[in-house]
């Protein structure tokens, strides 16, 4: 029973010394309230890819990753963002003076545990309207 | 018509003599083919006659006695044993590894044997090491491992030459091809394209090409420093691949079976805990071209990339985590959900040093190639500062410290690698390697800071991504530099005075306090 015992402390020793990267999950929910029809076109590099979100409705995507940060949403050059097939938004990267899709700051943040958040975006009319 | 018949023999003898390599171009046109993973466990065929064993090799040599082309008739003696090891655990395995004379296979070597990845012998439970096969010669003295002897061998061409076997190799070299093919021959081992071909100055060396899948670059490209294995049954060379991701071995006569073993002088990369990681590669008589395209081949080629450039090739100066004692990093790749660790020496040998899971955790998906080479530089970055620091003092240093130290590596490694291959890295990319637009973080680890970047590169966040990131007007560190100063750093107070005492001219002391007012605010 000694024995047992000193063999696990061994290895939980050995275990504490052990340094595990983190792996981080994000939930992301992107909500369509701007009272129309929107296509998101993802470029990147060379493949391009659109989603396409109803007027009432959200896209989901849970993604996780190794590392020190959350993931991001979209590991994409840039979005386009057109409003009804119509008037258009291109976001990028260094777009950091408007609410940005790529951008988690832009994102709402809700913390489920210490490697699990829940982000949400929303869509509104006014993005349609003024920009 | 004395010309004619003289231009006639002339024709014939260059058309006979040109014969021979026509057969080989063909052939070598043939297998040119590219081939690509075979995933999974290999599979043993038919069990085959060892040509090179002393009973068979005695009778090729009596069978030419008779046919009169040899003039005396010898007793062979034999010069080594095929022999397999079962170590009982990972200290035995390790204690085999570290006998540098020993090649050592994880299937048998005197079998038909398809392509694959792993091999298991199924007498033996899943949780005990496999069987480990290789020849040794008749003096060999044998470890504490339990092992078995399976065949006498006489190969005397490849005995170390010392005074007392001279003659016996000598003696041998002259009739040596002769002899050989004659014990094929008897084995029923001569294929039939090999008996057209198998006459003198028929041999030829093997060659082989092996690429790698990017999945950013989205094309393959060579695979550098891969170590190629062929082998003819008991007989075997072995060679590195080059810049182009070739490599030309010894010459052979007859068919050979292409491996690649994923090990090198200073690392040894596992398939799982132990065993070491290889791809058994087809039988040949021609060149090899592969591309790796999956399996976990192509995540044992994504480690190995990032082993290379961090232990021989430009790595931007940083110290190569080599230690005097010639200490070999066992890099278990673990082909299952997880993220990857650093052991820091704890096992002393006989535990992992690092280990690189395949699998998504969340999606169970594999991971892409740069994924798992930008997560081995980063256990390397963890691996170069506790080498040279010393295991002790590296578990008394900031996580802070180790882990920007780590994501620092990881940086400049992944940027220089595909910076090299002619790729600026997506912005995405870049933001996940050095953190600058996001940390401070929310909520995630702020023990992975762009700290070591910030003094590297000439981005100031604080003026791009807002007033809560830190005020960064420090450049023109190099890696190599910060290498010296972190492995002397325990904390951010330390880093920063080893900082001042060796900043770069136009750096003064207030840009670097500016710089670490955000650092000091969040890791307190």
């Amino acid at each position: 029973m000694e024995i047992k015992l000193s063999i696990t402390s061994i290895l939980l020793f050995l275990c504490s010394c052990v340094l595990t990267e983190p792996y981080y999950v994000s939930e992301f929910y992107i909500y369509n309230q701007s009272e129309v029809k929107i296509s998101l076109i993802l470029f990147n590099n060379k493949n391009n890819d659109t989603l396409t979100i109803e007027d009432g409705k959200y896209f989901y995507k849970k993604i996780g990753d190794e590392g020190g940060d959350f993931p991001r949403p979209f590991l994409v050059d840039s979005i386009k963002v057109v409003f009804h097939g119509k008037k258009e938004l291109l976001y990028t990267w260094d777009n950091r003076t408007i609410r940005n899709p790529l951008l988690l700051d832009s994102y709402e943040e809700t913390k489920i545990s210490k490697t699990h958040c829940i982000f949400k975006y929303t869509f509104i009319k006014k993005d349609y309207m003024e920009n | 018509m004395e010309n004619k018949i003289i231009y006639y023999f002339l024709f014939v003898i260059l058309f006979t003599s040109c014969y021979k390599e026509n057969l080989n171009e063909d052939e070598t046109k043939v297998e040119e083919n590219v081939n690509y993973i075979k995933e999974g466990s290999i599979t043993l065929g038919k069990k085959l006659m060892n040509p090179y064993s002393l009973k068979n090799m005695q009778l090729a040599y009596n069978s030419l006695y008779k046919k009169k082309k040899l003039k005396e008739s010898i007793v062979l003696s034999p010069t080594h044993y095929y022999i397999r090891f079962l170590p009982s655990d990972s200290f035995e395995y390790n204690l085999l590894k570290s006998d540098t004379n020993l090649v050592l296979f994880s299937y048998p070597l005197d079998y038909e044997i398809s392509e694959g990845e792993q091999y298991h012998d199924p007498s033996l439970p899943n949780y005990q090491i496999t069987w480990q096969y290789t020849k040794v010669p008749v003096n060999y003295c044998f470890p504490n491992i339990y092992y078995e002897v399976l065949d006498t061998l006489f190969m005397p061409m490849e005995i170390n030459v010392d005074s007392s076997k001279l003659k016996s190799k000598k003696l041998f070299k002259d009739i040596w091809d002769e002899l050989l093919e004659e014990s094929l021959i008897l084995t029923n081992n001569l294929e039939k394209n090999e008996h057209k071909i198998q006459l003198k100055g028929s041999k030829w060396n093997p060659s082989a090409t092996i690429k790698v899948w990017d999945d950013l670059i989205k094309q393959y490209i060579p695979l550098v420093g891969a170590k190629i294995r062929v082998r003819h049954f008991l007989h075997w060379d072995t060679e590195l691949t080059d810049a182009n991701g070739y490599a030309k071995l010894e010459s052979f006569r007859y068919s050979v079976n292409y491996s690649i073993v994923w090990e090198r002088a200073n690392w040894d990369i596992r398939d799982g805990w132990y065993v070491q990681a290889y791809y058994n590669g087809p039988k040949l008589k021609g060149h090899w071209e592969l591309n790796i395209d999956g399996g976990k081949s192509i995540k044992y080629a994504s480690i190995h990339r990032a082993a290379v450039r961090i232990f021989y090739g430009e790595n931007l100066g940083l110290p190569r985590p080599i230690s005097y004692n010639t200490y070999v990093h066992k890099i278990c790749y673990i082909d299952d959900k997880g993220t990857g660790d650093y052991w820091a020496n704890v096992g002393n040998g006989l535990l992992p040093d690092i280990r690189i899971y395949g699998k998504d955790p969340y999606t169970g998906d594999d991971k892409s190639t740069i994924r798992i080479f930008r997560t081995t530089s980063h256990e390397f970055g963890h691996a170069i500062q506790c080498l040279l620091m010393g295991n002790i003092q590296f578990w008394q240093v900031s996580k802070i410290i180790y882990e920007s130290w780590a994501d620092a590596v990881e940086w400049a490694i992944t940027n220089k690698e595909y910076n090299d291959l002619g790729l600026i890295l997506p912005f995405y990319i870049q933001s996940d390697m050095d953190h600058q637009d996001t940390w401070p973080y929310k909520n995630a680890d702020n023990a992975y800071s762009p700290l070591f970047i910030d003094l590297i590169d000439d981005l100031n966040q604080y003026e791009i991504y807002g007033n809560n990131k830190p005020n960064d007007n420090v450049k023109g560190y190099s890696i190599s530099q910060l290498a010296q100063i972190a492995l002397k750093s325990y904390g951010l107070t330390s880093l920063r005075d080893n900082l001042k005492k060796n900043k770069p001219n136009n750096v003064t002391d207030k840009q670097i306090d500016d710089l670490f007012t955000k650092y000091y605010e969040i890791w307190k």
